[in-house]
Order: C-alpha cells, then sequence, then structure tokens
C-alpha cells in the first residue's frame, strides 16, 4: 500500500471499525463513520511538510500495532467506556481503535502500558474464571475484572497499579478518540468550525449568569453592521466609521 | 527544481521574511528599491487551498492534531518547531534554552498569537527606573508615528484606555467577550486588576479593499486564507509585490554570513541553497538582516572571525525571552452549558496588561495576563483531564460507561485558564555564540546556548500563581493545575518557550556596550541594518511583534533618507 492510499485508509478506516464491532454483537450503531477523505478535496498529506510526510510514511509502513484478537478488545472496552446512549454511538464505531493504533506508534510510549495491560486482562481472566480470553467471558465477569481496575486513587500523588493505569490510559484515548470524532463532536455540541458574525453570547446565557450592567464594555465593541464602513480615526485615534 | 540564481545587485537584501522582514521589504520596494529576500524555508501562502489547515476538523489528522509531530499540533501553520532536522543548536551545562523557528515565507507570523501591544514609555527607559538593564537610545515619542501607521496599515482592534504605560492607538473595534472571559472580568475587579479588551491584529472591520474581515473561527494560529489576520506574507510582502515593487524572493535559502568588502562595508550575503546544496552570493548595496535575534547573531558571528560588527563583543549577549506561568481551574458555575458557537477571534478578547507598580513589588518588572477557556474545537487531548475535575467535584476518580460518558457532556467548556507574559531581565550572561566543535547540515556552524532565569523572574513568577489563585478563586473556579511553588520556579516556562526572544545585538549610543545604533543600523559597518528583535535592549512586558514592524519602517524610512544623502 502506498503513502497515500494508507492514509486514506486511515481516514476511512473507521467503518471497517464499525464491521468488527458489529461482527462482535454487541449493540451496532449504524451512523456511516468517517468519511472524511471524501468529503475533503484537499488531502491532509498537502498541510505537511516533507520531513513530516517522510516521518507518517514510517509509522504507516510499521501499522497496524495491534494484532486482530487485540483491536477486538480494544473495540470492546472503548464501548464499555463510552458506550451508545441516546445522543450518541459507541466509541468503537467511531474509529477509536484505529486512532489509537496510530498513536501508540506516533508516540511510542503507549505501546507497553496498553500492550501489557492487555496481557494483564488474559492473566486475570484466568485466575479469576479458568479462562485466558476476556472476550469469551460472561459481561458479568468481564464487568468484574473491569471494576477492579476502572477508578484511580483518590488522592492524585497516589501511583496507581500498572492495570489500574493501563485502563485509566485507554480511558483518555478513548475519550479523545470519541469526542474528536464527527460523531462524537456533534454529541458534545461543539458548535463553531463555521463562519459567522460572533456577538457575544446570548442575551438569555448571560442573563442566566448574572452578566448585566455592562453597557459601557459593551459599547466599545464591534457593531458587524459597520464592519463593511472602511475604517477612519480622528487625530486622537477615535474611531469614526 | 530550477535553480535561481542571483544575478543582479540589489538596492537591498534583506535575510528573513518575517514581520521584521516583511515590513522592511514592504516599504522599501514601495520607494522603488530593488529588493531581494532570503528565506530559509519554502513558499507559504495562507490562502492556498493544498496548504490550508484552517477549518479542518481534528478527525482530519490522524493524531487528531495532537502535538508529536508539530509543537503545537498538526493544524499549527509553523513549518519548523523547536527542533528542525538537520538544523541543530546546542546547549551549555546547565540551560534548556528552547529555540523556536519557523522555516517558511512569513516565518513565525503565520501561526503567531497576534497579541499586537505597543511598548509603553517607560519600557524605554527601564534603566532609569529600576537600575537594571540599559535603557533604549529612542523613546516612545520616537517610534510613536510608526506604531501609528503600523495600526492603520495592519489593523488591530481594541480600546483606548488612557493608561499610561500600555498606549493608545489607531483601534478597530473588539470582538465582545465570552462567557468565561465575563467571569474573569469580574474576579480580576474584585482584586483590583485591571481588565480591558484585547489588542489582537485580526481586521473586525474594513481597512482596504484587498483583505478579507474575521469569520471569527478562532483558527488564527492556522493563518488565515482570507487575509484577516496580519501574517507577513498577506499583509507586507504580496501587496508590495502586487502594487508593482520589486521583490525578489529566494525561498529555501538558508542564510550563512554577509561578506564585507575592503571598505568595510557589507557587499552580499552568503547562502546555502537547499534545493542544491550550493553557496551562492547575493549582491546588495544595503543589507538588512531580519532572520530572527539568535539567526541574525548567528549570521554576525558566522561572517567573520570573533563577529562582524562585534567590536562591543555583545553579539548574542543580553539575549532573553518573555517569562510565562500559567494556572487553569475548573469552573462548577459553566457546567451544563448551554451550547453555542463561541470561537470568536483566535486567542482572548480580554486581557490584563500589567497594573502595579513595581517599586512596590519585590521584583523589577511587570507581566499581562492572558485569559483562555470555552466551548472550543475538541482535539487531542480532550477528556484528558476528566480524573482531576472528578476529584475537583469530589467523584470518585475514573469510571466508565453512560455515568462517565454523561459527565464529560456536562463539563464541556467549563475550564478556564490564565497565563503570565512578563518581562526579564537581559543579562550579559545569558547568551548565543558559535559552538565551535558542531555544524548544521548546510555546514553552517550552530548556536550553544547559556540561559538561566535569575531571582528577579522567580518572584515574578511567584506573583503571577498568587495573582492566578486569587482570581480563579474570586470566579468561583476550582485549581486544576495546582499551585507552582520554589521547588518547581513557580511555574516558570524554560526560556524561549514564550517565543519572544529577544536582544542578540543590541542598539545603544555608545559602540562599546551595543552593536547598532537607535535606527539599528551597526556602528561598524554603516550599510548593515538589523529589524528583527535582535537590537531590543529590553523586553517590556509585551509582545514583541508590533514594536518590530514599528523599528523596521523607522529604520527602512532611515535608509531612504541615507540613500538621498548618499550616505550609504
Amino acid at each position: 500500500m502506498d503513502r497515500r492510499e494508507s492514509i486514506k485508509s486511515l481516514l476511512i478506516g473507521a467503518a471497517a471499525t464499525s464491521a468488527l464491532f458489529t461482527a462482535a454483537g454487541c449493540e451496532a450503531d449504524t451512523t456511516p463513520a468517517g468519511e472524511t477523505a471524501a468529503e475533503n478535496p484537499f488531502p491532509y498529506e498537502g498541510t505537511r511538510i516533507p520531513e513530516e510526510l517522510r516521518r507518517d510514511a514510517r509509522l504507516h509502513a510499521n501499522a497496524p500495532f495491534f494484532s486482530e484478537s487485540e483491536r477486538k478488545i480494544l473495540d470492546h472496552l472503548a464501548d464499555i467506556i463510552l458506550p451508545a446512549d441516546e445522543q450518541g454511538p459507541a466509541a468503537s464505531a467511531t474509529g477509536v481503535t484505529d486512532f489509537i493504533d496510530f498513536m501508540t506508534l506516533d508516540f511510542p510510549d503507549f505501546q507497553l502500558p496498553l500492550r501489557g495491560g492487555l496481557a494483564w486482562l488474559s492473566r486475570a481472566s484466568l485466575q479469576r474464571f479458568d479462562q485466558n480470553d476476556f472476550m469469551a467471558l460472561t459481561e458479568e465477569q468481564q464487568m468484574a475484572i473491569i471494576e477492579e481496575i476502572a477508578y484511580l486513587p483518590e488522592d492524585p500523588a497516589e501511583v496507581p497499579k500498572p492495570e489500574v493505569a493501563f485502563f485509566d490510559l485507554l480511558r483518555r484515548l478513548v475519550t479523545t478518540g470519541y469526542f474528536t470524532s464527527k460523531e462524537g463532536i456533534k454529541d458534545l455540541g461543539y458548535k463553531g468550525n463555521a463562519p459567522n458574525l460572533w456577538d457575544g453570547p446570548p442575551e438569555e446565557v448571560l442573563r442566566k449568569h448574572g452578566i448585566t450592567g455592562e453597557e459601557e464594555w459593551l459599547s466599545k465593541c464591534i457593531d458587524h453592521d459597520t464592519r463593511n464602513e472602511m475604517a477612519e480615526w480622528d487625530e486622537n485615534g477615535n474611531l469614526l466609521t | 527544481m530550477e535553480i535561481k540564481k542571483p544575478t543582479k545587485t540589489y538596492d537591498a537584501v534583506i535575510v528573513g521574511s518575517g514581520a521584521g522582514g516583511g515590513m522592511t521589504a514592504k516599504v522599501l520596494a514601495e520607494q522603488g528599491l530593488s529588493v531581494a529576500i532570503v528565506e530559509a524555508g519554502p513558499f507559504f501562502d495562507p490562502a492556498d487551498p493544498v496548504t490550508k489547515t484552517q477549518m479542518r476538523w481534528p478527525y482530519e489528522s490522524p493524531r487528531r492534531g495532537a502535538s508529536t509531530q508539530r509543537d503545537f499540533g498538526d493544524f499549527d501553520m509553523a513549518w519548523g518547531g523547536w527542533e528542525i532536522e538537520g538544523e541543530p543548536y546546542t546547549q551549555a551545562e546547565g540551560t534548556d534554552f528552547r529555540w523556536f523557528r519557523s522555516r517558511m515565507l512569513g516565518g513565525r507570523t503565520n501561526h503567531w498569537g497576534r497579541i499586537s501591544l505597543r511598548f509603553g514609555p517607560d519600557d524605554f527607559r527601564r534603566r532609569d527606573i529600576d537600575g537594571l538593564g540599559a535603557n533604549w537610545p529612542i523613546s516612545y515619542e520616537d517610534v510613536k508615528p510608526y506604531y501609528d501607521k503600523v495600526d492603520k496599515l495592519i489593523g488591530v482592534f481594541g480600546t483606548n484606555e488612557g493608561l499610561p504605560n500600555d498606549p493608545d492607538g489607531f483601534f478597530l473595534p473588539p470582538p465582545k467577550p465570552r462567557l468565561h472571559e465575563w467571569y474573569y472580568i469580574k474576579g480580576a475587579r474584585k482584586s483590583g486588576v485591571t481588565v480591558i479588551p484585547s489588542r489582537m491584529s485580526m481586521l473586525t472591520k474594513r481597512i482596504n479593499k484587498e483583505r478579507g474581515l474575521c469569520f471569527y473561527c478562532g483558527q488564527c494560529g492556522r493563518s488565515c486564507m482570507v487575509y484577516a489576520d496580519f501574517s507577513s506574507g498577506s499583509c507586507l510582502i504580496f501587496p508590495a509585490q502586487k502594487a508593482g515593487g520589486q521583490i525578489d524572493l529566494f525561498v529555501n535559502c538558508m542564510a550563512r554570513s554577509v561578506e564585507t568588502g575592503p571598505d568595510g562595508k557589507a557587499k552580499a550575503v552568503s547562502y546555502v541553497n537547499k534545493a542544491d546544496r550550493q553557496e551562492y552570493q547575493i549582491k546588495g548595496k544595503v543589507i538588512v538582516l531580519a532572520a530572527s535575534a539568535c539567526s541574525t547573531a548567528r549570521i554576525l558571528l558566522n561572517s567573520k572571525e570573533g563577529g562582524l560588527g562585534n567590536g562591543s563583543g555583545v553579539i548574542g549577549r543580553y539575549l532573553h525571552d518573555s517569562t510565562g506561568s500559567s494556572m487553569y481551574g475548573f469552573l462548577p458555575a459553566l457546567m451544563d452549558r448551554d451550547r453555542y458557537n463561541e470561537d470568536g477571534v483566535g486567542g482572548m478578547h480580554v486581557y490584563s496588561p500589567w497594573w502595579e507598580d513595581n517599586k512596590k513589588l519585590d521584583f523589577p518588572r511587570g507581566y499581562h495576563i492572558e485569559v483562555w477557556g470555552g466551548q472550543s474545537m475538541p482535539k487531542y487531548g480532550h477528556g484528558f483531564n476528566q480524573a482531576e475535575v472528578q476529584r475537583a467535584l469530589g467523584i470518585t476518580p475514573g469510571g466508565y460507561g453512560k455515568k462517565y460518558k454523561e459527565e464529560l457532556r456536562r463539563i464541556y467548556g467549563a475550564f478556564v485558564g490564565m497565563s503570565g507574559r512578563g518581562e526579564s531581565v537581559a543579562q550579559y550572561d545569558n547568551y548565543c555564540e558559535i559552538d565551535p566543535s558542531k555544524v548544521d547540515e548546510w555546514g553552517i556552524p550552530v548556536l550553544r546556548f547559556h540561559y538561566r532565569w535569575t531571582d528577579y523572574e522567580r518572584r515574578q513568577a511567584r506573583h503571577m500563581q498568587d495573582t492566578f489563585e486569587e482570581i480563579l478563586t474570586n470566579m468561583g473556579a476550582k485549581i486544576l493545575s495546582g499551585k507552582k511553588t520554589a521547588a518547581n520556579d513557580y511555574g516558570l516556562n524554560k526560556p524561549g518557550e514564550i517565543i519572544h526572544e529577544v536582544g542578540t545585538a543590541r542598539m545603544g549610543d555608545d559602540p562599546k556596550t551595543s552593536v547598532t545604533n537607535g535606527y539599528g543600523r551597526l556602528h561598524e559597518v554603516p550599510n548593515l541594518f538589523i529589524t528583527d528583535a535582535a537590537t531590543f535592549p529590553s523586553q517590556a512586558d509585551k509582545n514583541p511583534t508590533w514594536t518590530i514592524m514599528a523599528l523596521a519602517w523607522r529604520t527602512s524610512d532611515h535608509i531612504i533618507s541615507e540613500l538621498k544623502k548618499m550616505n550609504l
């Protein structure tokens, strides 16, 4: 696969993840994921300088980092962390596993804790339930193991156990992966990245937060009705237009 | 690739195409001079749809905009960074100076914060006030007419407040505050901290027919495709070329040294063309260095044994960057926010200029406060601090499932932070020099840095931490970043990290203690000028770009006038 193809597949790879997810038999979300390469007429690689393209190519040459079976567990864990609900799809349907796979190559410090954590899951499964495949456990058994590692120490200075640190890192990556995906951004309700004429928070928001009596400040601010009038000043810097 | 070879002698050869180089090129070309710009990076135009990152979504980057590759993330418009492949620098023991370079036409003006502050009258005479460092050989009154012209040419929003050391100007109207900024305004007022609308160079109103107006995407760091924010290419170099100015661009050309003739005058710039790795010389009647403070020092030091124009021995000396220290918190009052577009301009809509009198404090120089937060575009790192939020809210940190997902929605846009950007005191012992043992891939000897903060900066950073804690507490915020203490230098950024490095070829009246005169003209080389921040004897608690441009314009006028008088 050449670099262009591999980048393209990285951008649309979420669709494949979605298929995997459905095959795993969980609640499937039907939102088609990640068609950014098709929608954007200007590819990401146009924004890269040669050194960056060379480095990206080296990373892609090593992908995927995780094996198929590891990816299945990651998909599953992603959906335990951020399941589907009324407002948004499950995390795995938004391409988080592809994202995490890429990040392990982009930032190799993630490799040991993630891979080590997955191995710990196998050991914990065997020790507790006589079955070394986490995915073969019942939901109840799986959740018993997850409960063990899902919470951090109350004291931030206390160093968590490796399996807890693993789940924390995975939780962070899943969270970032989901909320930076197209579906996650929609879920979050981010309204920007669109041309507009910013005119302060809506009136009712200001009222709700008790921002009143600020007419003096606001009188100095932009009146968008005059934005196309050429700026002119008097000699003291008073804007006349 | 076709190699552009210099064939003629230019009226002026300018090294660097950022704020200083761009302004110099524009003013000289408008006066009919033939100008060559030598730029170490490739051509860049913010309007080019292929290279533009503006309006892209995080999922258009495989790393969701993480900073693993580009220092401020995949979408930041800086082709370069603190480390550049093949172009290293070294450190003396105990130094960790960080040297940021953008290798592209327009340099760092393509991604900078656009905070456009004039230096005030006191900033030109700090030695008179506190006995430290050096006064400038020029005063605010000398520079004021040029600040005025820069305001009108480039466009800057703000308000005239009549503050003594944060002068008024010719401002466009500022945008209204965001919600968290209203909280900041109230919190700052309660502590007696001045807070006013920001002063930044984005067009909230038309100043000419050529440039587009701000459409409030909040992405100035990506460089604006409609030229609504300032960058050197879009606002200086391209317009000057379009108006018929003779500006030839020698891009991907890495300047090595200034060549001098037997008469002691500068006659050419030597550079390596990165395309064929061959050495060239480009001749000029006037040579202007605007390569950024450290690169300018490097070129001068590499031009001659002991440095060209370095009878004073201070080239490379008095290197200083702005100080930085930050704190951030979580505002429970902003939980469960109504969603609306809060992008605004790229950066803060309000800020605090220095409000105290240093005579009453245990550190000599001031700082300003920048505010951040709000419902910004999610990017890599979103949600990484959830455990800290949970601890602050008394929730068991960690978790998973629908409850965890809902928590993340509820706290979106409820963060607020502040960063101090202060003036450090220029020190003779903070400097860059040529490392005699190392060259870059172009065969050019590299810089070695020596830099340590003093207690002046540490005490200032302590004051920042105390102030931020007080304001955040006034706002009802829970502090998430902790309060930095003496053990970590009160959160002081490493030198170079604020990317305001200045001072390496300071101006002054005395050739024994300074490199240039008040016009940026080298005492020892009459046709060699500097129009970047290398000439700054002191930094001020303001971002340097507006002053770089005002001084570059003033120097350019001086060059024209001296040429007319046949003095060059």
